[in-house]
C-alpha cells in the first residue's frame, strides 16, 4: 500500500476581496466581492513507504494548499487522497495518531519552558503509554544529541537547537509519515547539515516517509531522491532527483560586480545571463565547463571588485521545468 | 479508554500553562495580586456607598460582595483554564495558528480554549473565596452551592467569549469587538440587575447573559432556591452547546479554506 | 552693538523660538492624525463609555429616587450625572499605553531619544496631550449626552464649561507630571506598571470618580480632600458642575501649586533618570 496517493486533488477558493478593519470585515459578510482562485489543480502523484520526496515550488504556488489537504486541515473541492490508507479530511483524528509535521515557522513548544515539559504534555496528547514513552524520549534524545537541551527553556536555545527539538517532538509517537516544512529555514552551515544527516538517519532506521518542502537546493540535493516540483496548482516535474541534478541542477552562477565597466568574455557553455554598468552574470555549464578556469581567466581579465558563485536560483529551475514542461 | 485520555490530556496542559506562567514568578506574583487589588476598589466603592445610602432595591452590600464573589470567582475559572475564551483568542483563528490544533488527535475545542491562560484569573479567584468567606462569612452549608454556582458562571463566560471569538471564522478579526462586549457582560454583571428597567433586564437575560451571572446566584445563595438554581445550570449548559456548535460551523468554514483566503 | 545689530539678534531668537516651537506643533498634528486614523477603535471604546454612563446613571437615578432626595452630596441628579461624564472624560482619556517612557526605558530606546533635538520631557506632553485630546472630546460628548438625557435637563451651564476648560487642562497636566515621575521609576524599578496601576486605582478611588469627596465618610473624605489627587478628578469636575466662581479661582489656584510640585518632581526624576543613563548606558 501507498504511503500517500493523490489523484486528480484539487482546491479551488473564493476569495473574498475586503476592506481593512471591524468596516471592511463586515461589509464582506453582507455584500462580498468575490473571485475564485484554483490553488491547487488536479495534482496527481503516488509516494511509497520510506521514500524521501522533495516537495519544491515558489512561493504561492499550491504547495502548503496540498500539504494541508493531506494531514486533514483543508478539504478539496475535487480529487481523492488517501494517507496511509485513510482520507485525511474524513478520518482526521485517526490519521493523526499515525503522521507528524514540523513547520519551520510555527513552534511546538512551549517557549517559556524546557523541551522537556512540552514532550510530556506531546506523550498525553498521542496517548502514549508512560513507558513506551520513557524508552521512547531515550532514543530521540541520543540520536537528535539534544540530552543537555531537554531542561533549558526554548528560548534560550538557537535555531538550530530548537528544530532539532522540534523534530525529536514530532517523532515522539513514531509517525509513519513526516510533513517537514523549511526546516533548515535561518540556520546556519553546521547545524543545517546536521538535521540533513538526522532525517537522513531517520529513515534509514525507521522507515519514515519524509514529504520535505524546501527552498533549500542543498537540503533538496543531499537528502531527497525523488523531487516533485508544483508551479500554479500543477505538477510540474515528478521525477528523480539525479534526473533534476543532470537537467538543471548542472549549473553555476558567476554574479560578478566590476570596478570598471568591461562587455562580457565570451566562453564555450557559458551563457551571459545579465550585463549592466558595473555588473555581470554569467551561467556555466558545469558539466561541460570547467568552472575555476573560468573564474579564474575572469579574474585576470577583468578589473572585479566583487564575485559570488552561485547555485540558479530554485526559482530559475523551477520556471526553467514549466517552459520544458509546457 | 478516551475519556481518561481526555482527562490526562487536560491535566497536561493545565500543568504546561500554569508552569508557563510561573516561569516568571514575579510576574505571576504581580498578575494575581493586582488583579485582587483591582477587585478589591470595587469592594470598597461599594462600602462606602452602601455606608451612605443603606438599601438599593433591597439590595444590600453583602449582596453585592456575594455577586462580585461568584463573578470574580466564575470568571476566573473560565480564564484561568480556558484563556483563549478571551478576545485574544481571536488571534489564534485568524493567524492559522488552528491548523496546529487541527493536526493533533485530541478535541479542537478543548485544545483551542486550554490553549493560554490568563494569570490574573487567579487573582480574580483569590479575590472570589476571600470576599465571600470573610466579608459575607456565609454558613458552611452555602459552600459547595458557592462553587456550583461559580462554576455554573465559569461555564457562562467561556461559552459566551468561545460564541464571541467564532465570529472571526466569517469576519476575520473581530478582537476589539469582541473584547468590548465581553466588558460589557463582564461590567453588568458587577451591577445589581434591580436598577434597570424591564427592557434592559430582558436584554440582560437573553443576548447579554449577565442576569444569569450576575442576578440569579446571588438570589440562590441568599435564599436556596432549586428552580433559579436550575435555571442557572440549564442556561450554561445550553449556552455552552450553543457555543460549541457554532464553533464547529466556523471549523468547517476555516476547513474549507475560505477564510483563509479573505485575508488576502 | 549697533541697533540694527540688536534688532537682528532680537528677530533672530524669535525666528529660533517659532522654529523651535514649529516642531512641537507638528509633532502634536501628527499624533492626533494617527489617532484619528483609527476612527473604529474610537468608537469601540465608546461603548464602554456608553455602558459604564448607563449603569450609573441608572444607580443615581434609582438612588435619589429610593430616598425621595433633590441632592445628595450637593448635587442634583443631573449634576451628578454631568459629574460623572467628566470625571470619566479625564480618567478614562488616558492612552493606554500612557507614555511610552516605561518602555523605552526598558528596551533601551530612552538613550536614542535624548540625542534627539528637541526636549523630551516636552516632546512626550506634547505627543502624549494630542492622544488624549479626541478620546477626552469624544467620552464627553457621548457620556454628556447620556448625563443629560437621563436627567432630563442640561445640568450644566455652556459657560461652566468653557470657564472650566482651563481647570480641565490644569487637570490633565498634573495627572501627566505624576505619570512620567511613575514611568521614569523604570530606572530603578524592573516595570513601573504596577506602580502605575496602583495611581490609578488611587485616582479612581480617592480621586473620587467613583463616588464624589462630599458622599465620602467624614474621615475619609478630609484626607482625601487632602491628596494632590482631588484636583485632578474630584474638584474640577464639581466646580465645573455646581459653576461657583469663587470655588473655581481657588482651585486653579491649588491646581498651579499642585502642578508646580509636581512638575518640580518629574524634573528632578528626570534628570536622576539621565544621569543614570549616562553612567549606565541604559
Amino acid at each position: 500500500m501507498a504511503a500517500i496517493e493523490v489523484s486528480g486533488l484539487t482546491k479551488q477558493f473564493q476569495v473574498t476581496v475586503r476592506g481593512a478593519g471591524i468596516g471592511g470585515g463586515l461589509r464582506a459578510l453582507f455584500r462580498p466581492v468575490r473571485r475564485t482562485v484554483t490553488a491547487v489543480d488536479a495534482v496527481s502523484f503516488t509516494i511509497e513507504p520510506g521514500e524521501i520526496v522533495a516537495f519544491i515550488g515558489p512561493n504561492g504556488a499550491g504547495k502548503s494548499t496540498t500539504i494541508k489537504m493531506l494531514t486533514g486541515i483543508l478539504y478539496p473541492s475535487s480529487g481523492a487522497a488517501t494517507v496511509l490508507g485513510l482520507t485525511p479530511w474524513r478520518e482526521r483524528t485517526k490519521l493523526a495518531f499515525r503522521i507528524a509535521s514540523v513547520f519551520g515557522q510555527r513552534s511546538q513548544l512551549s517557549f517559556h519552558l524546557p523541551p522537556r515539559d512540552s514532550f510530556d504534555l506531546l506523550a498525553a496528547i498521542y496517548e502514549l503509554d508512560q513507558g513506551a514513552y520513557r524508552k521512547r524520549l531515550a532514543e530521540l534524545v541520543a540520536l537528535f544529541e539534544i540530552g543537555r537541551l531537554m531542561d533549558q527553556p526554548v528560548r534560550k536555545l538557537s535555531l538550530g537547537e530548537r528544530m532539532r527539538c522540534e523534530v525529536a517532538a514530532s517523532l515522539l509517537h513514531r509517525p509513519e509519515v513526516l510533513f517537514l516544512d523549511e526546516p533548515t529555514i535561518g540556520m546556519d552551515v553546521i547545524a543545517r547539515q546536521a538535521m540533513r544527516d538526522l532525517i537522513q538517519r531517520l529513515n534509514r532506521e525507521e522507515g519514515t516517509t519524509v514529504l520535505l518542502t524546501s527552498h533549500d537546493a542543498g537540503d533538496v540535493e543531499q537528502i531527497c531522491r525523488r523531487a516533485i516540483v508544483i508551479s500554479q496548482g500543477r505538477t510540474v516535474f515528478d521525477d528523480t532527483i539525479a534526473t533534476l541534478r543532470r537537467e538543471y541542477l548542472g549549473h553555476k552562477v558567476i554574479d560578478l560586480t566590476l570596478s570598471e565597466r568591461a562587455e562580457p568574455l565570451q566562453y564555450p557553455d557559458v551563457r551571459c545571463v545579465e550585463h549592466s554598468q558595473y555588473r555581470m552574470k554569467l551561467e556555466v555549464d558545469t558539466s561541460r565547463q570547467q568552472l575555476d578556469l573560468i573564474v579564474a581567466h575572469l579574474v585576470s581579465r577583468l578589473k572585479v571588485a566583487d564575485i559570488a558563485i552561485q547555485d540558479p536560483p530554485l526559482e530559475d529551475v523551477i520556471a526553467a521545468i514549466y517552459r520544458r514542461a509546457s | 479508554m478516551r475519556p481518561w485520555q481526555t482527562m490526562r490530556f487536560l491535566l497536561q496542559l493545565v500543568r504546561l500553562n500554569l508552569r508557563a506562567a510561573m516561569a516568571y514568578r514575579a510576574g505571576f506574583i504581580a498578575g494575581v495580586g493586582f488583579m485582587a487589588l483591582n477587585d478589591m476598589m470595587w469592594i470598597i466603592f461599594w462600602t462606602l456607598f452602601f455606608s451612605r445610602f443603606p438599601a438599593l432595591r433591597g439590595w444590600t452590600l453583602d449582596d453585592v460582595v456575594t455577586m462580585w464573589a461568584v463573578v470574580a470567582t466564575g470568571f476566573g475559572i473560565a480564564t484561568g483554564f480556558f484563556g483563549n475564551c478571551r478576545a485574544e483568542g481571536v488571534r489564534v483563528i485568524v493567524s492559522g495558528r488552528m491548523d496546529y490544533y487541527l493536526s493533533l488527535p485530541r478535541n479542537v475545542v478543548l485544545h483551542y480554549l486550554g490553549g493560554s491562560i490568563s494569570v490574573a484569573a487567579f487573582g480574580d479567584i483569590l479575590f472570589g473565596v476571600l470576599a465571600y468567606a470573610l466579608a459575607v462569612q456565609p454558613a458552611p452549608a452555602r459552600w459547595p452551592l458557592f462553587i456550583l454556582l461559580a462554576l455554573a458562571v465559569a461555564v457562562i463566560m467561556l461559552s459566551f467569549g468561545l460564541l464571541l471569538n467564532s465570529l472571526a471564522f466569517w469576519i476575520g478579526n473581530s478582537e476589539g469587538l469582541g473584547q468590548q462586549i465581553l466588558n460589557v457582560m463582564i461590567t453588568f454583571s458587577t451591577y445589581p440587575l434591580d436598577l434597570f428597567g424591564v427592557a434592559v433586564k430582558v436584554a440582560l437575560f437573553t443576548i447579554i447573559p449577565a442576569g444569569f451571572t450576575g442576578y440569579l446566584p446571588v438570589t440562590v445563595l441568599r435564599e436556596f432556591d432549586p428552580w433559579r438554581l436550575g435555571a442557572t445550570v440549564a442556561f450554561a449548559a445550553a449556552l455552552l452547546a450553543l457555543a460549541m456548535r457554532v464553533f464547529y460551523a466556523g471549523l468547517r468554514r476555516y476547513e474549507s479554506g475560505s477564510l483563509v483566503a479573505t485575508q488576502g | 552693538m549697533t541697533a540694527a545689530a540688536l534688532t537682528t539678534r532680537a528677530c533672530t531668537r524669535r525666528r529660533t523660538l517659532r522654529l523651535r516651537l514649529r516642531k512641537y506643533g507638528a509633532a502634536f498634528r501628527v499624533s492626533l492624525l494617527s489617532q484619528l486614523a483609527y476612527p473604529a477603535e474610537l468608537w469601540l471604546r465608546s461603548v464602554f463609555v456608553v455602558v459604564i454612563m448607563f449603569i450609573f446613571s441608572s444607580l443615581w437615578h434609582t438612588t435619589f429616587a429610593e430616598l425621595g432626595r433633590a441632592t445628595l452630596g450637593g448635587f442634583t441628579l443631573g449634576q451628578m450625572l454631568w459629574y460623572l461624564a467628566l470625571t470619566e472624560s479625564i480618567l478614562l482619556s488616558r492612552p493606554r499605553d500612557a507614555l511610552r517612557i516605561d518602555e523605552e526605558v526598558r528596551t533601551g530606546q530612552l538613550a536614542y531619544q535624548l540625542a534627539r533635538p528637541y526636549n523630551y520631557v516636552l516632546y512626550r506632553f506634547v505627543t502624549a496631550s494630542a492622544e488624549r485630546l479626541p478620546r477626552f472630546l469624544i467620552t464627553l460628548v457621548i457620556a454628556g449626552a447620556m448625563a443629560t438625557a437621563f436627567s432630563g435637563e442640561l445640568s450644566v451651564r455652556p459657560a461652566s464649561l468653557l470657564a472650566g476648560l482651563p481647570v480641565l487642562a490644569l487637570a490633565l497636566a498634573i495627572d501627566y507630571c505624576f505619570v512620567l515621575s511613575i514611568s521614569l521609576l523604570a530606572f530603578w524599578v524592573e516595570d513601573a506598571s504596577p506602580v502605575l496601576f496602583i495611581y490609578d486605582r488611587l485616582l479612581m478611588l480617592l480621586g473620587g470618580m467613583l463616588l464624589p469627596l462630599s458622599l465620602f465618610p467624614g474621615a475619609l473624605a478630609t484626607v482625601a480632600r487632602a491628596l494632590p489627587f482631588s484636583t485632578i478628578v474630584y474638584d474640577p469636575a464639581s466646580v465645573i458642575v455646581s459653576g461657583d466662581g469663587e470655588a473655581w479661582a481657588l482651585l486653579v489656584l491649588r491646581q498651579v501649586v499642585t502642578l508646580a510640585v509636581a512638575l518640580m518632581l518629574a524634573l528632578l526624576f528626570f534628570r536622576y533618570a539621565v544621569r543614570r543613563l549616562q553612567t549606565n548606558g541604559g
